[in-house]
């Protein structure tokens, strides 16, 4: 691989017909003469000192753009999950209260019978009772009290 | 002085790589620069044929070398690896002016006349640029091989490293070359084939 003297391309050609020795010799020293190495222009170097100067500062501004990219991505995401657990709990709001609703128009009758008067402080009673067993049961898997019992 | 350099190019780029080992990257990317400036670019002329364009390509290849230098491991020799991203650069300046593959006949006329403007101005001037003319309309890979093997002192193995080929692929592509030529200057009717070569030697 590293036959770096002068050489023929070919010695093993020289039997063709149409190359003899002599011609070939010439036809060497005509084409060394007319395919000189062409030589780079004089404001080159300096060119592509400003290219790899540009390249670095491309290279920099690629990376910041592809963070702030990601960065707009994670917060669209992010927006995208609080809606949708947004639009999840006014469901079920919205579903808890037609249903205690109807459950209270059904059950009104039997209340009225067996309560009278009392009816509002019953429900009430009740109201408080299923807000403070709810409170207390999303309380405390968070609690420290909770910690204690682990 | 090809013997000078007879030193195998594994060898040879071996401080580049203690360098680059150092994280000397600057210092490493400098004697890239010294030793494979100038070969870069007779690498994009052979392939380009345009020296304004090559000068471009050969820009963009060594700015591709200096971004990839960090991540450059070794597998491949330093100058296959820096031949390779040249060669690729070329190809995508090729596809990207889309018009050398089929450059008409006065396209390759105009290149000719600006490859021969660089002769002596002798009064062999048009003999010369006439030989450059039938080089010109060579097919590409003799053209490439030969145009290499004259810009590099006649290294075949340099040529062959260049090109990404086998020794013997040149050798052959050259043979060809060269055996085109004289076929192709016979049929020119210039009289004496020897005599008239002697006048552009």
């Amino acid at each position: 691989m590293n036959e770096r003297t002068p050489q023929s391309p070919d010695g093993a050609s020289r039997n063709s017909p149409a190359l003899d020795q002599a011609l070939d010799q010439t036809l060497d020293q005509a084409l060394s003469r007319s395919l000189r190495p062409p030589t780079l222009s004089a404001a080159f170097r300096r060119g592509l000192e400003a290219a790899i100067a540009r390249s670095g500062q491309d290279d920099h501004a690629r990376l910041r753009a592809q963070l702030e990219r990601e960065h707009r991505q994670a917060i669209r995401d992010l927006h995208s999950g609080y809606i949708r657990v947004s639009r999840g709990t006014l469901t079920t709001l919205v579903t808890a209260a037609f249903t205690c609703g109807i459950a209270l128009v059904a059950v009104m009758p039997w209340l009225t019978e067996h309560f009278g008067h009392d009816v509002p402080r019953v429900l009430t009673g009740v109201g408080v009772a299923v807000a403070v067993g709810f409170g207390a049961f999303t309380w405390w898997p968070r609690s420290p009290l909770a910690r204690l019992f682990d | 002085m090809p013997q000078i350099a007879a030193a195998s190019d594994g060898q040879r780029d071996q401080d580049i790589l203690e360098l680059l080992q150092a994280g000397q990257q600057a210092d490493a990317f400098g004697l890239i620069m010294e030793r494979y400036e100038q070969k870069v670019f007779r690498l994009c002329c052979s392939i380009l044929r345009q020296s304004d364009q090559a000068e471009d390509a050969a820009k963009e290849s060594l700015v591709r070398v200096w971004s990839a230098l960090p991540k450059y491991d070794a597998r491949a020799s330093l100058s296959t690896w820096i031949y390779t991203i040249t060669r690729n650069r070329c190809l995508t300046a090729i596809e990207r002016r889309r018009d050398l593959a089929s450059m008409s006949d006065d396209a390759v006329a105009l290149e000719v006349d600006g490859l021969a403007a660089s002769g002596d101005g002798g009064p062999d001037d048009s003999a010369q640029r006439q030989l450059t003319a039938l080089v010109a309309e060579l097919p590409e890979r003799y053209r490439q091989a030969l145009t290499l093997f004259y810009y590099q002192d006649r290294s075949v193995a340099e040529v062959a490293q260049m090109l990404g080929q086998p020794e013997g692929t040149v050798k052959t592509n050259l043979h060809r070359a060269r055996a085109m030529l004289l076929e192709r200057l016979n049929a020119l009717g210039l009289g004496d084939t020897q005599t008239w070569l002697e006048a552009v030697a």
